[in-house]
C-alpha cells in the first residue's frame, strides 16, 4: 500500500467535547468514575448524539476507569474498541486520539470517546515520593538520592539543555506567564482570578532548580472527554468539526534508558515524532495558527517547541516572550486555555479540547481565524504524541 | 576515591536493592566492596547503563560486568528545595547530579554531590566517587551508595 | 470501622452508591436505586442508569423477596476468614420486582449468601435453583448492614433444580 493511502488525514473529526467542573486536587465532590461518566455524557450532548451511539473508548496513562465498566454503566448496546495507550504522564493524550482515529478509519468502531478522569484525593498523587523503604531495580539508581518526583526527574534534562544552548530563566518564565494570562479569560480555569506577574514568578520558591513553583503543573481533580467520528458523519452533527489532519506517537532512540542514560539526554523526545507528524499533516511549523504544548514543566514545553521546528535551540530566548506566546496576536499563541499550569491538570486532555475549541472559534482566548491547531503531548516522557486539527481540509 | 560513613541525605529514604530477577545485583555487590562495577557486553565490549538483559548495540545476551575507575565529569545537576519525602525535610536544599564516565563509554551515574549544597557548580567539572556505607536495619540489608565530589583544582 | 467475619469493611466516603446500600441494610431494609428519569430500578448500585444514562436517582426499599436464579457451593476457603464456613452457598437471587424489564433478559439479580435461621451457611442439600428466599441482614457495625438471604416457606414457581450430587 502506498504511503499516501496510509493516512487518517481528513477522515476523522472531533465532533464533541466536554469537561466537568475543574477542582483543586482533592476537592472533587464526586467519585472519579462518576466524573468520567459526567464528562462523556456531556461530550455526547455537545456533539448532539445519543450516548448509546458511543461504541469505542481510548485513553492513556493507565486511566483507572476502564471501558468495559464505562460501557456497562452506560448501558451501551455494544463495545467495539477498548484501547489504552501505554506509557505514563501526559505522553498519550494525542496518542489516544490517534488510536481512536485509526480505529474509525479501519472500521473497528464508529464513535469513539477519548477520556481522562482524575481524582488525586481519592487515589495517589503524582508529585509525591513513594513511602516504601526499599527501591528495587531502576528506582534503586535514583530514589536513594532524593530523586523521586516528576519535577526532579526532568530538571536535569532541562538544566543540560539550558547549558548547551544558553537558555535563560526568562524563557521558562514567559511560558508560565502566557498560561496564567490566558487563564484569566477562562472561567473554567482553576487559576482564573489568580494573576501572575514577572515579580511573583521571580519571587516564588524553587521546587527544584531550574523550576520555580510556577514552572510546575498543578495537580487537579476532574474529567474530560472528546468524541471522534468519521469526518462525513461529523459534518451532519451539531458542531463545527475539528478535522484530524494527523496524529503521531513515538519515542526516540533508547529514550527509555534507566538511570538518566538516554544517549540524547537534553531532549523532549519529539525529534523523530515531529517530522512524521508534519509529513502526514502536509504542513510546516509556519502553518500552525495556535499551539497547545503539554506542560508538565515549562522547560519541557520549550524543548518541545524547539524540536517541533518553531525556532532553533539557540533562538529560544528571542521566541519565548510573553508577547510572542499570547493570544490573539502573538507570533505563536501558546496554551490558550491556561493548560496544565493554570486551567486544569487534566493530563493534557484539556489541551486537546482547547485545540478543538480554537478550530470552532469558541476559545476564551480565541486566535483570529484559527485554522491549523496543534497539540504536543507529554514532553520528556516516553512515548510522546502529537495532534494537528484543522477547520478547513483545504 | 574516599571512604565515608556519614550520609549526605538523612536516614529514611528508600534503600536501593536489585530487582527480584537479580539484574542489578553485581552493581550493588560492587558498591559494598567500594568498587564501581558496570555492565559491558562480552561480545562487542559496549558499556551499558542502566543494566538490561540484552546488549542494546549487538543484541548479545552475553553481558559481563567490569570495574571502572570511580571518576567522571559533571554532566547535569539540580538543586532540590521542595521535600517530596518526609525524610528530606531535614536537608534542604540538596544537590542531585548526573555524572558522565569517560572511562566507561560515557555512561552516566545519578548521585548526590557531597559538600555545600548551595555552592556554585559547573557542568564539565571533574568529580570522583565517594562510597557511602549504610548499615540498613530492620528488613533492610546493609548497602552502599555511590556519591560524587568535585575534584579540587580541576 | 465496620467489620464482617473479622474483615474490615472500608468504603470510601465519596462512594455514596455503596455506602447508602449498606446503610439501608443497617436499618433492616433492602434498598435499590430508582432512576429519576426512566423510573427503572437497578442493581448493582452505581452512579449511572444503565438504561437511560441519567445520573439522577433515588433510593427505594424493595420487598427483599425473590427466587434463587443460580448458585454455587464454595468448598475451598480462598480467604482464611471463610475457613470455618465452608462449604457455603453463594446465591444469585432474582428479586420479585421488575422481572423481565426492560427486556426479557433483564431482572434485578442480587449476589448474596444463603444462611439459615442462625445466620450460618444453609445446608447444601437445601440450596436449589427456583427456591424462594427472603432478605435478612447481618450487622456490620458503624450503621452498616449486609443483605443476606434465607429460604422462605413460599411455594416455588417451578420445580426446584439442584446440581446432581
Amino acid at each position: 500500500m502506498a504511503t499516501d493511502e496510509r493516512t487518517i488525514r481528513g477522515k476523522v473529526a472531533i465532533a464533541g467535547l466536554a469537561e466537568t467542573t475543574y477542582y483543586k486536587r482533592g476537592q472533587a465532590t464526586d467519585p472519579e468514575f462518576k466524573m468520567a461518566l459526567q464528562a462523556i455524557i456531556a461530550a455526547a450532548g455537545d456533539a448532539g448524539i445519543d450516548v448509546t451511539e458511543i461504541d469505542g473508548f481510548a485513553s492513556y496513562s493507565n486511566d483507572r476507569n476502564d471501558p468495559v465498566r464505562l460501557a456497562t454503566a452506560l448501558g451501551l448496546p455494544q463495545l467495539k474498541l477498548s484501547n489504552m495507550f501505554w506509557g505514563g504522564g501526559g505522553g498519550g493524550g494525542s496518542g489516544a486520539v490517534a488510536n481512536a482515529a485509526a480505529a474509525i478509519v479501519a472500521g473497528y468502531a464508529d464513535t469513539v470517546v477519548v477520556y481522562r478522569s482524575l481524582a488525586q484525593g481519592q487515589f495517589g498523587r503524582f508529585g509525591q515520593g513513594s513511602g516504601a523503604n526499599v527501591a528495587r531495580g531502576a528506582g534503586a539508581f535514583t530514589s536513594p538520592y532524593g530523586l523521586m518526583s516528576p519535577a526532579q526527574s526532568f530538571a536535569m534534562r532541562v538544566r543540560r539543555f539550558m547549558h548547551d544552548h544558553g537558555t535563560e530563566q526568562a524563557a521558562l518564565r514567559a511560558i508560565s506567564l502566557a498560561s496564567y494570562q490566558h487563564a484569566q479569560h477562562n472561567p473554567r480555569a482553576v487559576m482564573h482570578g489568580r494573576e501572575l506577574t514577572e515579580e511573583i514568578y521571580d519571587n516564588s520558591r524553587w521546587i527544584v532548580e531550574p523550576f520555580h513553583l510556577f514552572d510546575c503543573c498543578m495537580e487537579n481533580d476532574g474529567a474530560a472527554a472528546v468524541i471522534l467520528t468519521s469526518a462525513e458523519r461529523a459534518r451532519d452533527l451539531k458542531q463545527t468539526p475539528a478535522y484530524v489532519l494527523a496524529a503521531m506517537q513515538g519515542s526516540d532512540y533508547r529514550q527509555g534508558a534507566t538511570a538518566h542514560n538516554a544517549p540524547d539526554y537534553a531532549t523532549s523526545n519529539f525529534k523523530t515524532v515531529a517530522p512524521r507528524l508534519y509529513e502526514h499533516a502536509g504542513i510546516t511549523p509556519g502553518d500552525v495558527d495556535v499551539l497547545q504544548s503539554y506542560e508538565n514543566f515549562t522547560g519541557g514545553v520549550l524543548m518541545s517547541i524547539v524540536e517541533h521546528g518553531f525556532c532553533e535551540p539557540d533562538e529560544a530566548n528571542e521566541l519565548f516572550t510573553l508577547e510572542h506566546l499570547s493570544a490573539p496576536d502573538g507570533k505563536l499563541p501558546l496554551n490558550t486555555s491556561g493548560g496544565n499550569l493554570a486551567e486544569c491538570y487534566m493530563h493534557g486532555l484539556e489541551l486537546i479540547i482547547e485545540a478543538a475549541r480554537q478550530v470552532r472559534g469558541e476559545s476564551t482566548s480565541q486566535v483570529h481565524d484559527a485554522n491549523i491547531s496543534m497539540v504536543g503531548s507529554g514532553p520528556m516522557v516516553q512515548p510522546v504524541s502529537d495532534l494537528v486539527l484543522a477547520r478547513d481540509l483545504g | 576515591m574516599t571512604d565515608e560513613t556519614s550520609s549526605y541525605l538523612p536516614a529514611g529514604l528508600p534503600a536501593p536493592a536489585a530487582n527480584v530477577d537479580g539484574l542489578e545485583s553485581p552493581f550493588w555487590e560492587g558498591t559494598r566492596r567500594h568498587e564501581l562495577v558496570v555492565q559491558r557486553c562480552n561480545d562487542c565490549e559496549t558499556y551499558q547503563w542502566g543494566p538490561e538483559w540484552i546488549c542494546h548495540h549487538c543484541r548479545s545476551f552475553d553481558l559481563g560486568w567490569t570495574e571502572v575507575p570511580p571518576r567522571g565529569v559533571l554532566y547535569s545537576w539540580e538543586r532540590v528545595w521542595y521535600p517530596v519525602h518526609p525524610a528530606l525535610q531535614a536537608k534542604l536544599p540538596y544537590m542531585v547530579v548526573l555524572v558522565e564516565l569517560p572511562d566507561a563509554g560515557n555512561i552516566r551515574m545519578v548521585g548526590n554531590l557531597v559538600g555545600d549544597a548551595e555552592a556554585e557548580v559547573e557542568i564539565g567539572a571533574a568529580v570522583e566517587a565517594v562510597f557511602e556505607d549504610h548499615e540498613g536495619g530492620g528488613d533492610v540489608e546493609p548497602y552502599t551508595l555511590v556519591q560524587w565530589r568535585v575534584v579540587e583544582g580541576s | 470501622m465496620a467489620e464482617y467475619l473479622g474483615l474490615t469493611v472500608d468504603i470510601p466516603a465519596n462512594d455514596p452508591d455503596h455506602i447508602e446500600y449498606l446503610q439501608g441494610a443497617g436499618e433492616g431494609r433492602l434498598v435499590l436505586q430508582r432512576c429519576s428519569d426512566c423510573n427503572l430500578l437497578r442493581y448493582p448500585p452505581g452512579p449511572a442508569c444503565p438504561y437511560c444514562q441519567s445520573l439522577e436517582r433515588e433510593w427505594e426499599e424493595v420487598s427483599g423477596r425473590g427466587t434463587i436464579y443460580s448458585y454455587e457451593i464454595v468448598t475451598q476457603a480462598i480467604n482464611p476468614a471463610y475457613r470455618e464456613l465452608v462449604p457455603y452457598a453463594v446465591v444469585l437471587v432474582e428479586l420479585d420486582e421488575q422481572r423481565g424489564v426492560p427486556d426479557e433478559h433483564e431482572a434485578l439479580r442480587v449476589i448474596s449468601s444463603l444462611v439459615d435461621g442462625d445466620g450460618a451457611p444453609e445446608a447444601e442439600e437445601n440450596v436449589a435453583i427456583g427456591a424462594r428466599v427472603e432478605a435478612e441482614f447481618a450487622d456490620l457495625g458503624d450503621g452498616l448492614g449486609l443483605p443476606r438471604f434465607r429460604l422462605s416457606d413460599e411455594t416455588p414457581e417451578h420445580e426446584l433444580w439442584q446440581f446432581p450430587s
